[in-house]
C-alpha cells in the first residue's frame, strides 16, 4: 500500500456568494468545466432576479447553513438532475456539505441524487468530506452509474489521487475492476497504489479476453509490475495480461506402479512376482482462455539431437496425443501436449546413445547420424511412437503391461480377456503397453482433475471427450 | 541336484519381453531357458529349453569366474532399473547376485563376466531340449522333448521394434498347436522380408509346466499362399 497522497485538490475556504448575487465569471467558467455548459446554462436561466423566490439549490444552501444533514440530503434528492450538476459545481456549496456532514451523511447526499449527475462530480465532494472505501464502492458500485461515467475518471488525473488515498492494494484492484475501462488503465492505477500478484491475477482472470494487451505491455506498466511482483510472478503476469493465460501449476510429484517381473531373471521357473517401479510426474501445466497445455522441459544429454530427430520425437508426441481428446463445460478446449528441450532448468533428463537402437525408457532414447526412426534395418533413431510413450511416463503415466487382473480392471475399467492368465500378466491395448497403441480417455485424468481443481470461481466442471 | 555355480539372466522391458536365462550347476550340468534374447540380444528364430553339460574346461574356468573378488564386490543392485528397458543379474552360487539396469553401469568385472556368461549361453542353445522354431516358412521342433505353442504371427521388413511394430499380422490368425520333437508344421505368411511370432510355448522343466512368453524373429519369411497350407 501507498502512503496518503497530498491533496491535489484545493481546499476551498470562502462561501459562495449568494445565490442571488450574480455569478462571477471564475464561477461560471468553474462550473461550466464541471458541471458542463448545458447545466450551466440551465442554472443561469434559472437565476433568480432579487425578488425571487427560493429555489431548491438556496433551499439546499439553507439547510446545510443550518448543518441539517437529514434535510440537506433529502434536499439533494429532491434536486433535478440539472440543479444537482449545477449544485455540484458550486465550490461554496461544497464547502459547506464539509461543514455539515460526517462521512458517511456525504456518502447518502451523493447517492441520494438523482441519476443523470456525473459520478465525477459527487467523488470530488466526497473527498473532500475524507472519505472512505466503502462509501466510494457503494457509489461505483450502483449499476445506475453509465459506464462512460466511470471509464472517464482515468482520464481526469486526480480520481486516480483520490483512489491512492482511499483505497489499499486489494482495494484499488476491487476498484479498478469495478470501473471497467482498459486494462493499461486498471494496471496504472494498481500500480500507483502498489499491488502483489495475486491482485494482478485477479485483475487478468476479470478482463474479457478482447481487452487484453495482446499487443504486449506498455513500458511503463513493465516497469510498474516489475517493481511490484518478483520475476517469475512478473513472467506470469505478462502471460496472463497478454496472452490469456489463466492459471498454472508445476507438478513434481511421483509413486509407484507395480507390475510381474521374474522373480529371478535367471531363473524363469521361480515364476513371477509384482515389482515397484517409480513414476515420476514432472510437467507444467497451464489453463489458458483457448487450451489446456502440458508441457514438459526435458534436457537431453548424451549424443547431439540435431533439429531432424527433435522433430520426429516432437511429431510422434503430437501425433498420439494431440486431438485425442479434448475437454468440455459447455465450451470446448483442446488439450496440447508440448515437449519442450532446454539446456536447464528442465523437469526430466534424457540420455542419448549411439545405435544400435535396442530398447529406450524414460531416460534413456537413442539419437543415431542419419536420424532414422525406421522401421527396418535403417533405424538408428528412437522412433515417434517410442517417444510417444516415453512422453507418457514423463507427464506421470504408468506402463500399463504386465498387470494384475485386479489393476487391469482398474485401469481399463473392463475385465481382463477370458483364459487363464498370461504367465507375465495383462497387457492393455494402449500406448502405455504398446507403443502403436492410441492414448485412452484415462490418461487424461490427472489434467482434467487438475483443471477442476483450478476452476475459475463460477466455472462448470470440465469433463473428458474423445476427439480433437 | 547338485549345486548352483553360476547364472545369468536377461529380462523385462517393454513388450515383447526380453528373457534368456543360463544355469550351471556344480557337475557342469548347464540349461538356458530362451523366450527372447531380442532386441537386447541378436534376433533368435527360437525360443525354448536348452540342456548340455559344460566341458571341463569351461566348467573350471567358471569356477574361477566365480571365485573373481572384483566381481563379488560388485554384488548388490547398479540402477537405475526401469521398467521399459528390463535388467540384467549375474548370480554366484546362490548367496551373491549383481542385478542391473539396461543403462546402468556396472564395474567392469560385471560386463565381462557377462560376457563370458552368454558365451556360454550359445553353446548351450546349441542343444535344444524343447524348442519353438520360425524358419523358412516353417514352425518346427529340433529338440528332444515337445512344445505346445499359441503364436500370433506377423510379417514386415527389419528385425528390430519398429520393424515388428509396424509388421502386418498374417492373415490366418494365431498359430497354435503340439510340435513333438523334430516335428514340422509349414505356416503362412505374408508378405515381409522378416517373420516374428510372439506368444506363449508351455514346456517341461523337472517334470513340471513351465509357461514361458516367447517371442521370435526369423531372417527369413517365406511369402506362401495360405490356401496351400495344411
Amino acid at each position: 500500500m501507498r502512503e496518503r497522497i497530498a491533496r491535489t485538490e484545493p481546499e476551498l475556504t470562502e462561501e459562495r456568494p449568494p445565490a442571488s448575487a450574480p455569478a462571477a465569471a471564475s464561477t461560471i467558467v468553474q462550473l461550466q468545466q464541471t458541471a458542463g455548459n448545458a447545466a450551466v446554462s440551465a442554472m443561469l436561466a434559472r437565476a433568480p432576479t432579487a425578488t425571487a423566490t427560493e429555489t431548491p439549490t438556496d433551499k439546499l444552501r439553507k439547510l446545510l447553513r443550518d448543518k441539517d444533514a437529514a434535510g440537506a440530503i433529502a434536499q439533494f434528492g429532491a434536486l433535478s438532475a440539472t440543479e444537482a450538476g449545477a449544485a455540484l459545481a458550486d465550490q461554496s456549496l461544497r464547502n459547506l456539505a464539509v461543514k455539515a456532514f460526517d462521512d458517511d451523511e456525504m456518502a447518502r447526499a451523493m447517492r441520494a441524487i438523482v441519476p443523470g449527475v456525473r459520478l465525477a462530480q459527487k467523488l470530488n465532494w466526497m473527498w473532500a468530506e475524507e472519505t472512505n472505501w466503502k462509501a466510494v464502492k457503494a457509489l461505483i458500485s450502483d449499476p445506475k452509474v453509465p459506464a462512460g461515467e466511470k471509464t472517464e475518471l482515468y482520464d481526469m488525473g486526480w480520481p486516480r489521487d483520490l483512489f491512492v488515498d482511499v483505497c489499499g492494494n486489494a482495494e484499488m484492484a476491487e476498484a479498478v475492476i469495478i470501473l471497467g475501462g482498459r486494462l493499461d488503465q486498471q494496471l496504472r492505477w494498481m500500480i500507483a497504489e502498489g499491488t502483489d500478484e495475486q491482485l494482478v491475477y485477479k485483475l487478468a482472470w476479470a478482463t474479457p479476453t478482447a481487452n487484453l494487451l495482446t499487443g504486449g505491455l506498455p513500458r511503463d506498466i513493465q516497469v510498474g509490475l516489475r517493481k511490484e511482483l518478483g520475476g517469475k510472478e512478473y513472467q506470469r503476469a505478462v502471460q496472463m495480461l497478454t496472452q490469456g493465460l489463466l492459471t498454472w501449476d508445476e507438478i513434481d510429484s511421483s509413486r509407484t506402479e507395480q507390475h510381474y517381473e521374474l522373480k529371478d531373471a535367471s531363473d524363469p521357473t521361480k515364476g513371477y512376482e509384482l515389482v515397484d517401479f517409480k513414476v515420476e510426474s514432472k510437467y507444467e501445466i497451464n489453463y489458458t482462455r483457448t487450451e489446456l497445455r502440458v508441457k514438459v522441459r526435458i534436457k537431453l544429454t548424451g549424443e547431439q539431437a540435431t533439429a531432424a530427430h527433435k522433430a520426429i520425437w516432437e511429431n510422434g508426441i503430437a501425433a498420439k496425443w494431440h486431438n485425442a481428446f479434448h475437454v468440455e463445460n459447455g465450451r470446448r478446449m483442446p488439450i496440447v501436449f508440448e515437449p519442450v528441450w532446454v539446456p536447464n532448468q528442465a523437469h526430466h533428463e534424457i540420455e542419448l546413445h549411439k545405435p544400435p537402437v535396442v530398447r529406450e525408457d524414460a531416460g534413456n532414447w537413442y539419437a543415431g547420424p542419419n536420424a532414422n526412426p525406421g522401421p527396418g534395418t535403417t533405424q538408428d533413431t528412437t522412433d515417434a511412437n517410442t517417444a510417444a510413450h516415453e512422453f507418457g511416463h514423463l507427464i506421470g503415466l504408468a506402463d500399463e503391461y504386465n498387470l494384475t487382473a485386479a489393476d487391469y480392471q482398474k485401469m481399463t475399467s473392463t475385465a481382463p480377456p477370458p483364459g487363464p492368465m498370461p504367465a507375465g500378466g495383462y497387457d492393455t491395448t494402449s500406448v502405455m503397453a504398446v507403443i502403436t497403441g492410441p492414448v485412452e480417455g484415462r490418461h487424461m485424468r490427472p489434467f482434467v482433475n487438475w483443471l477442476n481443481r483450478h476452476r475459475l470461481p463460477g466455472e462448470k466442471p470440465y469433463k473428458v471427450v474423445a476427439g480433437a | 541336484m547338485s549345486a548352483l555355480l553360476a547364472a545369468y539372466g536377461a529380462a523385462g522391458g517393454a513388450p515383447p519381453a526380453t528373457m534368456e536365462s543360463l544355469r550351471v550347476l556344480e557337475d557342469g550340468t548347464a540349461r538356458a531357458i530362451v523366450g527372447s534374447p531380442w532386441p537386447d540380444g541378436a534376433p533368435l528364430d527360437e525360443a525354448g529349453v536348452y540342456e548340455t553339460t559344460l566341458a571341463p574346461g569351461d566348467l573350471e574356468a567358471l569356477r574361477a569366474l566365480a571365485q573373481d573378488q572384483d566381481l563379488r564386490a560388485a554384488a548388490g543392485e547398479h540402477g537405475p532399473i526401469r521398467g521399459d528397458s528390463g535388467a540384467r543379474s549375474i548370480s554366484v552360487g546362490e548367496e551373491l547376485t549383481i542385478r542391473w539396469g539396461a543403462f546402468a553401469d556396472p564395474p567392469p568385472a560385471v560386463k565381462a563376466a557377462e560376457a563370458r556368461l552368454r558365451e556360454l549361453l550359445a553353446r548351450v542353445r546349441e542343444h535344444p531340449v524343447a524348442v519353438l522354431r520360425l524358419r523358412d516358412g516353417e514352425l518346427s521342433n529340433p529338440g528332444s522333448e515337445p512344445v505346445t505353442y499359441r503364436v500370433e504371427l506377423r510379417t514386415g521388413d527389419g528385425d528390430n521394434l519398429s520393424a515388428y511394430h509396424a509388421a502386418t499380422p498374417v492373415p490366418a490368425g494365431p498359430s497354435h498347436g503340439e510340435l513333438g520333437p523334430g516335428e514340422t508344421r509349414r505356416i503362412a505368411l505374408g508378405q515381409g522380408l522378416n517373420a516374428f511370432a510372439r506368444g506363449a510355448l508351455e514346456v517341461a522343466v523337472d517334470d513340471r509346466p513351465l509357461a514361458l512368453d516367447v517371442f521370435v524373429v526369423s531372417q527369413s519369411a517365406v511369402v506362401t499362399d495360405p490356401k496351400t497350407v495344411g
